[in-house]
């Protein structure tokens, strides 16, 4: 799995969360799959073992990750919902379309959106 | 802070935890019944076998990886020391592809020294550092591996 952290790119916390997150729904990380230690993602990213920790606590306590003694910190790939992902868009498409929208205003509103 | 990429993975090859413990099982029973022990002492004797065995596959069969800008830090188990070598002391990555026979060390002619993190062919990270050590690890993506290490020789190739 690839992480990037950015400069500005939010909190440590909050960037690392969502580098899983995105990992799951681009199928880089599957159900079951383990994360690495807390220590080891630590020291490979510059962070303090804390922020990985806290991370890897607010995504279990999601239910996208699942502490197992033993087995270290695993995947369940199953919880997270495209569902909600999906149907924001569907929103989005439609919304677009009513205010006469292209399809490439849209994906430019999307891009600036996510600077 | 700056901008940085990581890149990490943990392979566990089930096949081959499975397999070591039914060869800790096989060797086992051999001695057992070269000791010619009761009925209880070989359930009792296996049994502990099994479940040793069965622990040093698993731990043998997964390895961690983790790599940056500043260095590679590799792992076997799903806990446990993490060797860590910094990028500067690495002359080479790149991503490669493994046989079998070269998963296990299988065959000549020997060359130089290996450190294998290979628990299945196939994708594997391959480094050679400064002082001649080759290390080979799998990972599912050995070619983003090396990029994250800033190095140009990323094109998968087979071991010769």
């Amino acid at each position: 799995m690839l992480w990037h952290i950015e400069p500005g790119g939010g909190g440590l916390v909050e960037q690392i969360t969502a580098n899983v997150r995105r990992a799951v729904l681009d199928g880089s990380l599957v159900d079951g799959e383990r994360l690495p230690t807390a220590s080891d993602l630590a020291g490979t990213l510059g962070v303090n073992a804390n922020t990985v920790l806290a991370a890897y606590r607010m995504l279990r306590d999601e239910g996208l990750l699942e502490f197992r003694r033993g087995r270290g910190v695993t995947v369940r790939a199953g919880e997270l919902d495209r569902r909600a992902v999906l149907e924001a868009v569907r929103q989005l498409v439609e919304i677009g379309r009513i205010h006469g929208y292209t399809r490439a205003e849209l994906a430019d509103l999307v891009r600036t959106e996510m600077r | 802070m700056a901008q940085r990429k990581a890149y990490t993975s943990t392979v566990t090859e089930w096949k081959s935890a499975v397999g070591g413990t039914l060869v800790a099982l096989a060797i086992g029973a051999v001695v057992v019944l070269l000791a010619r022990s009761s009925t209880t002492g070989i359930g009792v004797t296996l049994g502990g076998i099994a479940l040793f065995g069965g622990a040093a596959a698993v731990h043998v069969a997964t390895v961690r990886l983790s790599v940056s800008a500043d260095g590679v830090g590799i792992g076997a188990g799903v806990r446990g020391r993490t060797r860590w070598i910094p990028a500067d002391t690495i002359a080479r990555s790149e991503a490669v592809r493994l046989s079998w026979p070269q998963v296990f060390g299988i065959g000549l002619p020997v060359r130089r020294l290996t450190t294998r993190l290979t628990v299945r062919p196939g994708a594997t990270l391959a480094l050679r550092l400064q002082s001649g050590e080759r290390i080979w690890i799998s990972t599912p993506d050995p070619a983003t591996a090396a990029a994250v290490l800033d190095r140009d020789d990323n094109e998968m190739k087979r071991i010769p």
